[in-house]
């Protein structure tokens, strides 16, 4: 497994990044509909976006609308090729073992 | 940080459910906004055609069918936005929805324009009565044939096309079996695809 982003490479991070990657690119979701779809803690999500962001994965923007501070996420180019690269290897791996 | 008990083949089915899983809960809405419009035709034709055939005075015929495709619209509207809450499109996706969007209403006031023109020129009120629908049906199936190929999906493409089957086929049926044809073949073929949009999402869900 030594090819595999270890970034991507765990299941929660897996899914934040798989869910952000069905979005068009430039598109944001809010965390609140983000944390809908994938049905986490608030706090589990956290933790992992904070390790995808350190990675230069997700953008994370601040904002407001009204008086009402909202936070977008999206995947960064980085991030999107990453993923990429990351379904790429695991496809080249499981078709080396078939 | 890796997960090292995490294999490549659960790794790949994770990717893939969670992708299946976003798509379900973004467009969980389409079977039964489909079923809606099933029913809004039905009943809509449906009450059209009993007036054509004396059953139902004309006022109440032609209010059970506007307000039926309005409540319709509203119905496709609440969910249209419903889906979208939370998600800031880009401004290549904002630019497309607004050209799309006000095309629907451009094209709409351009129809009843041609028609009015048409009446203007000629037209009779039993011409008119084919025409109308004809050409909205034939208007809205193209709309969605264009929706399906900007934001691909095939399920959007063959509503579109069999609207605009429907509208062609409506206009070499004798009225007023024209309206029964609408309300049974654009009602029920709308609850047909609304099934089957439904079986390939639980599909995809569980597979």
């Amino acid at each position: 497994m030594d090819e595999l982003d270890p970034v991507i490479h765990a299941q929660a991070r897996l899914r934040i990044v798989s869910a952000l990657a069905t979005l068009d690119p430039g598109e944001s979701i809010t965390f609140p509909r983000l944390l809908e779809l994938l049905d986490m803690t608030a706090g589990n999500l956290s933790t992992h976006l904070r390790k995808l962001e350190d990675a230069e994965y997700v953008l994370v923007t601040k904002t407001h609308q009204g008086r009402t501070p909202v936070t977008y996420l999206e995947l960064s180019k980085l991030g999107r090729r990453a993923f990429e690269d990351y379904t790429d290897a695991l496809r080249a791996l499981l078709g080396a073992q078939s | 940080m890796t997960d090292d008990k995490l294999g490549a083949a659960e790794a790949l089915r994770i990717v893939e459910q969670q992708q299946r899983s976003v798509a379900t809960h973004m467009g969980g809405f389409v079977p039964v906004m489909t079923a809606v419009w099933g029913a809004a035709w039905l009943l809509g034709f449906g009450a059209l055609f009993l007036q054509r055939v004396g059953v139902l005075p004309m006022a109440a015929a032609v209010t059970v069918f506007v307000v039926l495709i309005l409540a319709a619209s509203g119905v496709s509207t609440y969910f249209g936005v419903r889906a979208g809450r939370g998600i800031r499109a880009s401004w290549q996706t904002t630019f497309t929805g607004t050209v799309y969007g006000a095309t629907w209403s451009f094209g709409s006031v351009a129809l009843a324009a041609i028609g009015g023109g048409l009446s203007f020129n000629g037209m009779s009120g039993e011409l008119a009565w084919h025409f109308y629908p004809a050409i909205y049906l034939f208007f809205i199936g193209i709309m969605y044939i264009l929706a399906g190929a900007i934001w691909p999906t095939v399920f959007t493409i063959v509503t579109g096309g069999q609207l605009v089957i429907v509208a062609v086929v409506s206009l070499f049926i004798p009225e007023p079996f024209d309206m029964l044809f609408l309300a049974l073949a654009g009602g029920l073929g709308f609850f047909v695809l609304a099934a089957l949009h439904r079986v390939s999402q639980r599909r995809a869900t569980n597979g």
